[in-house]
């Protein structure tokens, strides 16, 4: 009597609807070329101070990705991925600083710290859900700054540190700031490359599910306590990377800079932007980036009204995010353009 | 019922059972949600539960995916113990199971929520996935395979893409039994697949049911309060009553079990 009873597979399936998704899919790849083409050629367009500011940017899309793999992929809300993003501003600013490792090497030194740093508050985790785990980062948030001020043998304390100003390339003539640029870009790419390569295989399906529905997710086989812990790790590690190359481009770190608003923003970056979205951490990053200093021109005296203002705008008219609104309807667009029709 | 050359002729405790139920007990706080339950099931069977509401059949189903660990007793699947595995193992050993209440993974497609069924049988990490390797890619492909005939067999080849958020009740059940399916079990537990499905929507389910035996060779363990169905189809039914097995044998003889009769109707005065 056989064991293991297979429906075996229809042959040569991929029909009409693989068609249409052939035809989205270049639609899509040309859309990401021309972006990409875009962005490289923006800097030598824009001021150094412009360019620094987009920079940001990009490193704030990276953070918020994280966050989005957490929140919006595993449904795992945190208020405390300041703390994360801190942990990798200080693996930078300390191995740079006291060690003299060169500046692109403390990145994946970053990432391995923030990624156990993860696993390890992801465990304690487990235990809570919803706002109860929200409440739990909270804590974190709001210890951050005042552990970074206690180990002050490390941390520089209250001073912070000055860091080593990267040279770019010689053989490359460009200015530093251009080049910091160029440096978050390529790592913005491989950080959505690796993103969706995640959620799009068998790992997503495990995040989604567990997500969705957890006790059918453990019925198909899903350890969902490993999942969750895994979905922990590699947030704070997209999220301590993005931390990294802040104080790298930014030369500095100090406490302040660490505060609950950090983790805040990072939260509100990606509801606007879209918490389960790849692209929604972009949007994220230019909210978190540009709407506090634009609330700032509009009112010299309440621009946290403003603020909050642009928020609940952006939250009332796109709820589920600017990118996981707007997205399915230029999808829809665009299997309207295409070539293929589905099904 | 003697068209079927698999009906079971002589109670349950025929040779090469592949389930093994023994005396498992379950309390919760002071009331006794399965007491000293005990029967098997041989491979190739359709095997039908049923009971008054509360008789404790979702609570065995609990049991046997290990979503509770019974007080007492123990459950074994081709010989082996399930009472020490991790809830997430019992997919592995070849347990796939649909629920009462609608738990599709409501923000994926059908074909993603099927793919989630073939979980166990993938091998990725979220590092090979990270790093999207050709041994990844390939897997990813046969995964794809599985599903789209997993849908095709359960006649829902054409909704791949739908969102599984907006089905109608008897697609959604349709898509729960297909992930069951992709599972690859060779037990599969249906928990009122017939529920708030119309007349020839549940003509539809018993043929397919039939046909997961039939075809496929999956032993079926079937929770059902469709009495039509359930006696239809089965080739055993045992019957639970407060936690006890009260009657367990062919549907006919179930049938005019004294004890059952009791069970549904109450005491004859």
């Amino acid at each position: 009597m056989e064991k293991r009873h297979v429906i075996a597979p229809a042959t040569g399936s991929p029909g009409g609807a693989g068609g249409a998704v052939f035809g989205s899919n270049s639609a899509q790849w040309i859309s990401i070329l021309a972006l990409v083409v875009f962005a490289v050629a923006l800097p030598f367009a824009l001021s150094k101070y412009h360019v620094f500011e987009l920079t940001m940017v990009m490193i704030y899309a990276i953070a918020v990705l994280g966050l989005n793999i957490l929140t919006g992929y595993n449904g795992q809300i945190s208020l405390g991925h300041g703390g994360f993003f801190a942990a990798g501003a200080y693996t930078a600013a300390i191995l740079m600083h006291r060690y003299g490792v060169p500046y692109w090497a403390t990145l994946p030194a970053a990432a391995l710290i923030c990624f156990v740093l993860g696993v390890l508050f992801g465990l304690p985790a487990l235990r809570f859900e919803g706002p109860y785990l929200a409440l739990v980062t909270l804590a974190m948030a709001l210890a951050t700054p005042q552990l970074l001020k206690y180990f002050d043998t490390w941390t520089g304390g209250q001073q912070g540190i000055n860091l080593p100003k990267p040279v770019p390339p010689h053989w490359l003539e460009i200015d530093r700031d251009r080049w910091l640029y160029f440096v978050a870009l390529m790592a913005l790419l491989i950080a959505i490359r690796i993103a969706a390569n995640i959620l799009h295989g068998r790992t997503g399906r495990a995040l989604i599910a567990t997500r969705d529905q957890p006790i059918a997710a453990v019925a198909m086989g899903i350890p969902t306590a490993r999942y969750k812990t895994i979905a922990f790790g590699t947030s704070t590690l997209f999220t301590g990377v993005a931390g990294a190359l802040a104080a790298i481009v930014i030369g500095y770190v100090s406490p302040e800079g660490y505060s609950l608003f950090l983790s805040v923003s990072f939260l509100v970056g990606s509801a606007i932007g879209g918490i389960a979205t790849i692209g929604g951490a972009i949007v994220g990053g230019l909210f978190i980036e540009f709407v506090p200093n634009l609330a700032n021109d509009i009112s010299d005296a309440a621009p946290w009204a403003i603020y909050g203002l642009a928020m609940l705008l952006f939250m009332y008219t796109m709820p589920r995010g600017a990118v996981g609104t707007v997205w399915p309807w230029i999808g829809k667009a665009l299997m309207r353009m295409g070539p293929h029709k589905i099904e | 019922m003697t068209d079927r050359p698999l009906a079971a002729a002589d109670g349950p405790h025929t040779a090469d059972p592949l389930l093994e139920i023994a005396d498992v007990t379950m309390r919760f706080g002071g009331i006794v949600a399965l007491e000293a339950v005990t029967f098997s099931v041989s491979q190739g069977r359709i095997v039908g539960l049923i009971g008054p509401n509360g008789a404790g059949k979702t609570t065995l189903f609990n049991c046997l995916s290990r979503l509770y660990r019974p007080m007492r007793g123990d459950i074994r699947l081709n010989g082996r113990s399930l009472n020490r595995c991790a809830p997430s193992d019992i997919a592995a050993l070849g347990v796939g199971r649909t629920f009462q209440a609608p738990t599709l993974f409501a923000s994926m497609s059908v074909l993603d929520n099927v793919k989630v069924g073939a979980h166990a049988r993938g091998a990725n990490t979220p590092l090979t996935d990270a790093l999207s390797l050709p041994r990844m890619r390939r897997e990813e492909h046969e995964l794809e395979q599985i599903a789209r005939a997993t849908l095709t067999f359960v006649g829902l080849d054409q909704m791949a893409a739908r969102p599984a958020a907006n089905l109608s009740l008897g697609a959604r059940k349709r898509v729960e039994l297909a992930r069951a399916l992709a599972v690859q079990p060779s037990l599969l537990l249906l928990d009122e697949p017939a529920g708030g499905l119309n007349h020839t929507e549940v003509a539809e389910l018993g043929a397919l049911v039939r046909s997961i035996r039939d075809r496929l060779g999956i032993t079926v363990l079937l929770v059902e309060h469709h009495m039509g169905l359930v006696m239809g189809l089965s080739d055993q039914v045992v019957v639970l009553n407060f936690g006890r097995v009260i009657a367990d044998g062919p549907p006919d003889e179930v049938r005019s079990n004294p004890a059952v009769t009791e069970a549904y109707l109450g005491t004859r005065h």
